[in-house]
């Protein structure tokens, strides 16, 4: 068989073939009658499996074709051809030709049908018939198989062997001997149709199993009848090829069919799917470039937009989208351009190469058309790009520039927030003149402060242009703002300019106030001081002792009057002012508390005082005339007094001498004196009266206040000391007189002594006022003898004046004269009396006075003497000597 | 009338001489000094009336009462002195020359 040349053509190569194999027949048929069973069996289920198509079947191969019709149709069947119509006789000639017909048929299709007659078939030969329809099973079921340019018996063995390939149990290399297992039937079956059988579990020794199997599923599911037995195969060393051939081709035909048709249908699904393919593709163009073109005229509106976006963050966003577009949009459209670009080529070369006709892309839709889109589309982005950055330069100089604008508007406003209502501000209508200075000055400073702010308004308004110009989004609300604060900026320029007049009319009011309150305190301060001082001489208690002050403080006072209508006029210049002030602060509005500074003095206090001087003038006048009248009276009251006092003084010092003279005398007795002393004691007594009534003058004259008295010049004091003087002298002197007299008697002094006594007294008296001072005592004694050195002098001065007073009074001289002569008693010898009673002891008992005096001097002695406190002396002692020199008023202590 | 006190360190006697009391109508006066007596030594003056004795007034005690006191005095002796102006001396010296008018 491999002898055969792939490369005869279709033709040649059956015939070779066919040639071949009816030598093979014919020597087969000869060799094995087993082979014409098989045969029979299996080319009558063959025959069969097409005849059911038609409907009919044959039971006997031999006998049923004989009449040629089922050969026929049988042929029909396969063939799928018409053949002529067979001839509907049943005589031997009309069998004959419809065999003929089915015979020519067969030879139309090619095949040299060699010893096979009509005859022979319509006789029913066997051999003949198994040869026809093996000829016919060859032509139409073999013939055609073509395996990889190997064609009919060697193509189905190659089929056979391919297919079972995979199956290492299994060899064919025949169509005998390598089916007797029945696992080259299975393998068949399994690589087909694994699902029909399980191969592992086939057993090669168990061929009958495994064949019955194989034609059991092949009539079950392949549509294949039972075309062989499976015993005749094993039991045959050799089964016929034929049959095996034939059952197989069924296999074949069954799967190649299917195969073929599978190889068909891809062949065609494969220039269908080309087709499709090219369809697809050249759908897929149009549908990617309308995609494409849609997106394109989709997308360029949207880069050609130029509507101008407000904000830099609409900008930019729009930026970021464009930004989105060039990365993440357009490199998918420009791959798919390019896909469009490279599918068009290859669609193109495809057609071109299984030449088709070249693709026409639908109109608008051809390449041109996209590339045209497709730079225009590159050229609206390069625009819409700079479009964008210019955009965005733009909206970041009016965001720059509303931003400016805005600050500057903003810190403006707020400097001139409230400086509106500052300045309408009415507070110089309350200010004082220093106030009023300091707003002036304040809105100096407030003035240059505008200036300054000139400029920025300006500026800010330039902004605002500019922004205008710039077409800046939100200029309405800008424009609206700047005119806003131009208005205001107006308005404050006349605002200011109002008050700075206000202030200035103002202060000049009130600096002309100012002048005019300065001069009413200049002048109302001295005035005031004139009226406090008017009013204090004019209510001055006046302490006055003579008329002639009265008179000089009425004069003072008429004086003074005189200078009121001056004063007043004085107080209507003042008043003057005041109305002045007020009248200008009334008619020119200014209400603020005037006040001056500059005096404390109130007009109201002025007008107080005036009223106050002018009740108090007539109330002095009033106080000075009874004054005067009082000075009067009191004047009176003086003289009358003088009067008086005038003659009692000098009288009593006529008494006074008169009394000295006598104390003085020598001449006449102690008595005589006494009588004379006693009658001046009685005519002093008998003055009294007129002293009780100076007394009574006086009194007068003091409750009157009068302490004075120019026409006296002695006092009441004087009179009442002198009175007393007077009297203390006469009643001493005649004290005196009696003294002497007692102590003449006691002494024993004779008149004609007490005369010496007095004469010398007298003449040592130098000055003559009964008293003897030292040089005179010292003088007198040397004139009466006694001459005396320093110590005994001094001794007798201590003796006659032992108050050391340096005066020895008459009295003392005479004590000392006769202290000299007498005898007395004296305090030592009382002492020496006593002891001489107490027995020589310091003292003395109570038992020894009451033994030696008598009881009434004994009892005066004892509750009189003081107790001895010396040493040694027993209860109840008695100290005689102090109480002895107690009783002369000298002790020694 | 000035007055000073003495303290005369004790005991007696202190030697001076009292004189005067109420029963003698003449104030208390020292009227004799020993000299280099303590009394000389405690710069008593003789003339000058005693007005208290060791703080206590000397007015209405009687010349024995003005002795005893001296004599109870405890150790030391305080003596209230006042100097003695003659009452004459005071009309005699003071009062007259007023009495009299001035010769103007």
């Amino acid at each position: 068989m491999t002898q055969v040349e792939t490369t005869v053509r279709y033709d040649n190569g059956y015939e070779d073939e066919y040639m071949m194999q009816e030598d093979e027949w014919d020597r087969d048929m000869l060799l094995d009658p087993a082979w014409e069973q098989q045969q029979r069996k299996t080319f009558t289920a063959w025959c069969n499996s097409h005849l059911r198509k038609a409907g009919t079947q044959i039971e006997n191969i031999e006998e049923d074709f004989r009449n040629g019709l089922k050969l026929m149709l049988l042929l029909e069947v396969i063939s799928g051809e018409r053949l002529p119509k067979p001839d509907r006789g049943k005589m031997r000639f009309h069998k004959i030709a419809n065999v003929n017909k089915a015979l020519e048929f067969i030879t139309s299709k090619g095949v040299k049908l060699v010893s096979i007659g009509a005859e022979e078939i319509v006789d029913g030969n066997v051999k003949m018939t198994l040869g026809m329809i093996w000829t016919i099973i060859l032509r139409f079921a073999i013939q055609d198989i073509s395996v990889e340019e190997t064609s009919a018996k060697e193509g189905l063995l190659l089929w056979c062997q391919r297919k079972t390939a995979p199956y290492r149990n299994v060899n064919v290399q025949n169509f005998h001997v390598s089916w007797k297992d029945g696992l080259a039937f299975c393998a068949l079956i399994h690589r087909h149709r694994p699902d029909l059988l399980d191969y592992s579990k086939l057993n090669k020794d168990d061929p009958l199993g495994n064949l019955n199997l194989a034609f059991d599923i092949a009539e079950k599911h392949l549509d294949i009848p039972k075309m062989l037995d499976a015993e005749d195969i094993i039991n045959t060393p050799k089964p016929d090829e034929r049959a095996i051939m034939t059952y197989v081709s069924c296999f074949y035909h069954a799967f190649a069919g299917a195969e073929q048709a599978e190889t068909a249908a891809n062949r065609i699904c494969k220039v269908l799917g080309v087709n499709q393919e090219n369809e697809k593709l050249m759908e897929e163009y149009e549908r990617l470039a309308s995609e494409l073109l849609e997106w394109i005229r989709r997308t360029t509106p949207w880069l050609e937009n130029r509507t101008p976006e407000k904000t830099m963050a609409e900008m930019q966003r729009k930026l970021e989208d464009f930004r989105d577009y060039r990365r993440q949009h357009k490199p998918p459209k420009v791959q798919e351009k390019c896909q469009l670009e490279i599918n068009f080529n290859t669609l193109q070369t495809k057609l071109r190469i299984s030449n088709r006709p070249a693709f026409m892309p639908s109109e608008g839709k051809m390449v041109s058309d996209i590339a045209s889109a497709w730079q225009g589309l590159e050229q609206a982005e390069k625009g819409y790009e700079e479009w964008l950055l210019t955009e965005i330069r733009r909206l970041e100089r009016l965001d720059h520039l509303a931003e400016k604008f805005r600050q500057k508007a903003t810190n403006h406003e707020n400097w001139a927030s409230g400086k509106e209502l500052i300045l309408s501000q009415k507070d110089y209508e309350t200010a004082t003149l220093t106030e009023i200075r300091a707003l002036l000055r304040k809105h100096e400073a407030f003035e240059s402060d505008l200036a300054a702010h000139q400029d920025r308004v300006e500026q800010i308004a330039a902004i605002a242009q500019e922004l205008n110009e710039l077409d800046y989004h939100d200029v309405a609300a800008v424009n609206q703002r700047c005119q806003s604060i131009c208005d205001l900026w107006d308005k404050l320029g006349t605002l200011t300019q109002k008050r700075r007049e206000s202030l200035e009319r103002t202060d000049k009011l009130l600096e002309t106030i100012d002048q005019l309150f300065l001069e009413f305190a200049k002048r109302s301060a001295p005035f005031n001081n004139w009226m406090e001082g008017a009013m204090e001489d004019l209510q001055d208690m006046f302490i006055v002792h003579t008329i002639e002050e009265v008179q000089s403080l009425i004069a003072a006072h008429e004086q003074f009057k005189a200078t009121l209508p001056e004063a007043d006029a004085e107080r209507q210049a003042i008043l003057g002012i005041h109305n002045e002030v007020l009248k200008i602060s009334q008619s020119y509005g200014i209400k603020a508390n005037i006040v001056n500074p500059y005096s404390t003095i109130t007009f109201e206090e002025l007008l107080n005082k005036w009223e106050k001087v002018k009740k108090l003038v007539p109330q002095r006048d009033g106080a000075l005339q009874e004054e005067m009248a009082r000075q009067h009276t009191n004047e009176r009251l003086r003289r009358q007094f003088a009067a008086q006092a005038n003659l009692i003084g000098p009288w009593i010092q006529t008494r006074m001498e008169e009394i000295g003279r006598c104390s003085l005398e020598i001449g006449g007795t102690l008595e005589d004196q006494m009588t004379q002393l006693k009658q001046c004691e009685h005519v002093i007594v008998a003055y009294k009266p007129n002293i009780d009534k100076l007394e009574g003058d006086h009194q007068l004259i003091q409750e009157s206040l009068v302490f004075d008295n120019k026409h006296t010049n002695y006092t009441m004091e004087h009179i009442r000391v002198g009175w007393e003087l007077l009297l203390t002298t006469i009643a001493r002197t005649i004290n005196e007189i009696e003294t002497q007299i007692l102590t003449r008697d006691a002494k024993g002094i004779s008149q004609q002594q007490m005369n010496e006594f007095r004469s010398s007294f007298n003449h040592f008296d130098r000055k003559k006022n009964g008293a003897m001072e030292t040089d005179d005592f010292r003088a007198c004694l040397i004139s009466m003898g006694y001459d005396l050195g320093e110590v005994e002098f001094a001794r007798i001065m201590i003796l006659v004046d032992p108050n050391g007073t340096g005066i020895v009074s008459f009295q003392s001289f005479i004590d000392f004269m006769t202290r000299e002569t007498a005898d007395t008693d004296t305090a030592e010898q009382v002492v020496a009396s006593f002891r001489i009673l107490a027995a020589d002891k310091p003292y003395i008992l109570v038992d020894e006075l009451r033994r030696e005096l008598p009881p009434e001097q004994a009892e005066y002695c004892i509750m009189r003497m003081p107790p001895y406190a010396g040493p040694g002396a027993p209860p109840g002692a008695l100290d005689y000597t102090a109480f002895s020199t107690a009783l002369y008023g000298e002790s020694d202590l | 009338m000035s007055a000073y006190t003495v303290s005369l360190p004790g005991p007696g006697p202190w030697g001076f001489r009292l004189q005067g009391g109420k029963d003698f109508n003449m104030p208390l006066t020292i009227s004799r000094i020993t000299p280099g007596s303590k009394a000389a030594q405690g710069n008593l003056i003789q003339g000058d009336v005693i007005v208290a004795i060791d703080g206590v007034s000397t007015e209405g005690m009687t010349h024995l009462e003005a002795q005893n006191k001296i004599k109870m005095a405890n150790y030391n002796l305080a003596l209230t002195m006042a100097k003695f102006i003659s009452l004459v001396v005071i009309l005699q010296e003071i009062i007259v020359p007023v009495f009299t008018p001035a010769v103007v």
